[in-house]
């Protein structure tokens, strides 16, 4: 049974007067003018308000003009906001390489990055400094917990499993963490290192097959202990595009051009009638389909690391922006896959209503593991348009050659 | 009966309170460093009973009266003294004044704490409020056309559904943290689903945080509710301090703005994206933000001064030129508003709190804001009047012996 709340404050009166009646009768006439007191001030703070304003106020909020840092009464937490991608500020790293790690190309906030293979078995690692504002360490560990299919730990238990280490000159702690994968369920680790310098937070973390990270573990101590920080080169650090959603909308004012690289393309035939679109951040490639009348459409294509987070999870978030129901694994399981060129890629189609433009629209999504990393193919506007495009559309999918793949 | 009495109003009782007193204050300034001013006042004096204290970074196994129960039965003890000791002669007036001193000292500052409340008013240069916002205390909120219905935050209990009157839903509280960290949602990294299917939580990611216990930070509450009608559920919304107080989503918006002016606003801007929901083709909005004390009146916010030492960053003057547009009883005056100069006003009082303005407000670029704090405690003059009973009644009493002294000699 739901807690009636009272509007008026009709019950504190009542209890003030029986007070007051008590009262009458009492010879501590102090005692009962303080319970008195205690229960009128009681009285009131939990009480639901109802008033009226202005009509053309509104309850949504518009960030004033001030800056954060200014004196105003600072958050307690600060947002720990992932992306923070100019980097070119922040100092180059000169280390010394350990034994069969490999330097990876740079990309995305990474200012190093390094393969480690051993007996097919793989692992990964890479150094990351994000701005002051990176979030605690305990959101940061928890999200590495996550990825290793870990339950999030509370601040002492993150405490007590962090193991001092030193980075350059610099003591930082190092968090060992054990898991399976949530996608593959393949045994996997993650030893992480988070260094808090008066400008940064560097995150140095070696990920992989549980038995290979375990092996390197020394070696990644002994890199983080090599490690010289060396003043900031001037250079912009491209942006981590991965960080942000697959079908992010075009963000003003950003340029596309930090997208993939151009040799990661894949070649495809594109049907005539679509016309590229505005290539935002994180985007392979898009194109505009227009329908009649005010009817569009839009085809995103983006390209993930591993498995981009997931299956379920990429569906169930193109489910939210239509504003339907997650579905489960099962679900996702029984859903139709079509041959792609490289192999089987998972068919979604679901309906509903835009989040954002508050229109029906059907979205046709086509998810295609490849070569260690995820395609995202979305098509996604008006319901009748989408419906004559579907066939193009799966043609287009299917027509792709991978840069890896040729 | 007899007994009561007599514990009551014997002098033993006096010094034990008094020394309990003692030993409270020692015991909780010690361990402000330890729990906060906030904290060592709610856990030693705005308590009843004591049980274990925090010193020196240790807990240590106590048991102490409370400042509420010292306060308390102190002010019996004097009463009933006074009712039943003392005898009501010419010769004693001063004493009696002096003790009914006492009692308004302890009965104001009882007063104060129960009745009295510190909010702030945050303007820029040019806006006008009418209310003023509590630090400390949060509340829900959910505006229908011109109708705001406000729900304090501390009701949101867990697992617990709430019935308002004129709401024509039920709100089943999921989760509900006192304080609470924010996170932009990018999907990619993201293991879990989110938080709600709707709304702000698509966006962003809310988790529990520990309450906060120094005085320049703050708590930031979250909940998770779910509102359900007789015809079923419409969905489960996230509601977060983040989102509803200006100040926070300006501080989430810059800690994005390396990423760029542009995208930087875009995240502020999904996070204020207004919450709805429709019920009998009502739409109702709603946001959690800090409690909001609507005034009869209005004040605008004409300049803000920020003065500097010349040659230094030293604070010389914060000075605030407001103007009152009371439509009630037609008043519209200006004031100004500086450090140990407050406007009091309608039962407020308004101190100089903060100040964004100067020149280093303009060489970043920001308007002028000034933030008052705003003060409403009806026993604030009970210190004065108290303490002038106690002098008044001393010197009285002073003066008969005086006069006694000065007339046996005179006889001699």
């Amino acid at each position: 049974m739901p807690t009636k709340v009272s509007l008026s404050p009709l019950l504190c009166y009542s209890i003030c007067s029986i007070e007051m009646r008590h009262s009458a009768y009492s010879n501590s006439l102090p005692l009962a003018a303080v319970a008195l007191l205690i229960v009128v001030a009681g009285c009131g703070r939990d009480d639901v308000k109802v008033y009226k304003v202005d009509s053309s106020d509104t309850v949504a909020t518009t960030p004033p003009p001030i800056a954060a840092t200014s004196p105003m009464g600072m958050p307690a937490t600060m947002p720990a906001g992932l992306p923070v991608p100019d980097n070119s500020g922040l100092p180059k790293l000169k280390y010394t390489l350990p034994d069969g790690w490999k330097e990876k190309a740079l990309t995305q906030l990474r200012v190093a990055s390094f393969d480690i293979s051993e007996n097919g078995k793989a692992g990964e690692v890479s150094v990351i400094p994000l701005g002051p504002m990176s979030g605690g360490d305990t959101a940061n560990v928890n999200r590495w917990r996550g990825q290793v299919g870990q339950p999030p730990l509370d601040d002492a238990a993150l405490k007590n499993s962090a193991e001092p280490v030193q980075v350059a000159d610099k003591p930082a702690v190092l968090y060992d963490i054990a898991g399976t994968s949530p996608g593959s369920g393949d045994a996997e680790r993650i030893v992480g290192t988070i260094l808090h310098t008066d400008e940064s937070t560097w995150y140095f973390k070696m990920t992989g097959d549980a038995d290979v990270v375990e092996k390197n573990k020394p070696a990644f101590i002994a890199f983080l202990k090599s490690l010289e920080f060396q003043p900031a080169s001037a250079a912009l650090a491209p942006m981590d595009m991965s960080q942000l959603p697959a079908s992010h909308p075009a963000i003003p004012g950003m340029t596309p051009d930090t997208t993939a690289a151009a040799g990661d393309k894949p070649s495809w035939t594109v049907p005539a009638d679509w016309k590229e679109g505005q290539l935002a951040q994180f985007l392979v490639a898009r194109y505009v389909i227009q329908g009649n009348g005010d009817a569009s459409a839009a085809v995103n294509v983006s390209q993930l690391d591993s498995t981009g987070g997931g299956l379920l999870a990429n569906l169930n978030r193109w489910r939210t922006q239509l504003g339907q129901p997650p579905i489960t694994d099962d679900d996702a399981a029984a859903l139709p896959t079509i041959d792609a060129s490289g192999g089987k890629a998972v068919l979604a189609d679901f309906s509903g209503t835009d989040a954002r433009a508050g229109k029906p629209a059907r979205l046709i999504g086509v998810v295609l593991p490849l070569n260690g990393q995820t395609w995202f193919y979305k098509l996604m506007g008006d319901p009748d348009l989408v419906a004559r495009q579907k066939d193009a559309f799966i043609a287009f999918v299917q027509s792709a050659k991978y840069p890896a793949a040729k | 009966m007899k007994k009561i009495v007599g514990f009551f109003t014997s002098l033993k009782l006096t010094v034990t309170l008094l020394a309990f007193a003692i030993v409270l204050v020692f015991v909780g300034i010690l361990a402000q460093a330890d729990e906060g001013l906030y904290g060592a006042q709610a856990h030693y004096f705005k308590q009843w009973i004591v049980i274990g204290a925090n010193m020196f970074g240790h807990k240590v196994p106590l048991l102490l009266p409370g400042g509420y129960l010292i306060g308390i039965l102190l002010l019996v003890n004097l009463v009933a003294s006074h009712i039943y000791r003392f005898e009501f002669s010419f010769k004693k007036t001063g004493i009696q004044i002096a003790h009914a001193g006492v009692i308004v000292l302890l009965v104001g500052q009882l007063s104060t704490d129960l009745l009295s409340r510190e909010l702030q008013m945050h303007f820029v240069e040019g806006e006008t409020r009418n209310y003023s916002d509590s630090a400390t205390e949060y509340e829900l909120i959910f505006q229908c056309g011109d109708t705001v219905t406000a729900i304090p935050e501390r009701l949101l209990r867990p697992n617990t559904g709430l019935e308002v009157t004129n709401l024509p839903f039920n709100i089943i509280v999921r989760a509900s943290w006192h304080n609470s960290e924010i996170n932009f949602r990018p999907p990619m990294t993201q293991n879990a689903p989110p938080l709600a299917p709707n709304g702000i939580a698509l966006n962003f990611d809310f988790t529990r945080a520990e309450n906060v216990k120094t005085m320049d930070e703050r708590n930031v509450p979250t909940a998770l509710l779910e509102f359900r009608t007789p015809a079923g559920s419409l969905g489960a919304w996230v509601v977060s301090d983040w989102a509803g107080d200006p100040t926070l989503v300006a501080a989430v918006r810059n800690s994005f703005e390396q990423m760029g002016p542009a995208m930087a606003q875009r995240i502020a801007g999904e996070l204020v994206a207004p919450q709805t929901i429709t019920v009998d083709g009502k739409n109702y909005t709603f946001t959690m933000r800090p409690a909001r004390v609507i005034h009869p009146f209005s004040l605008t916010l004409l300049k803000a001064t920020h003065t500097v030492y010349p040659g230094t960053d030293i604070p010389k003057d914060f000075r605030s030129r407001v103007r009152i547009d009371n439509q009630q009883t037609g008043e519209k005056r200006e004031v100004e508003i500086s450090m140990n100069h407050p406007l009091r006003y309608g039962g407020f009082t308004y101190y100089q709190y903060q100040m964004d303005a100067g020149q280093v407000a303009e060489q970043a670029g920001r308007a002028a804001s000034s933030v008052l704090s705003v003060v409403r405690n009806p026993g604030w003059l009970t210190p004065y009047i108290g303490c002038a009973m106690v002098g008044l009644g001393l010197v009285i009493q002073f003066m008969f012996h005086l006069v006694g002294f000065v007339s046996k000699q005179k006889k001699k």
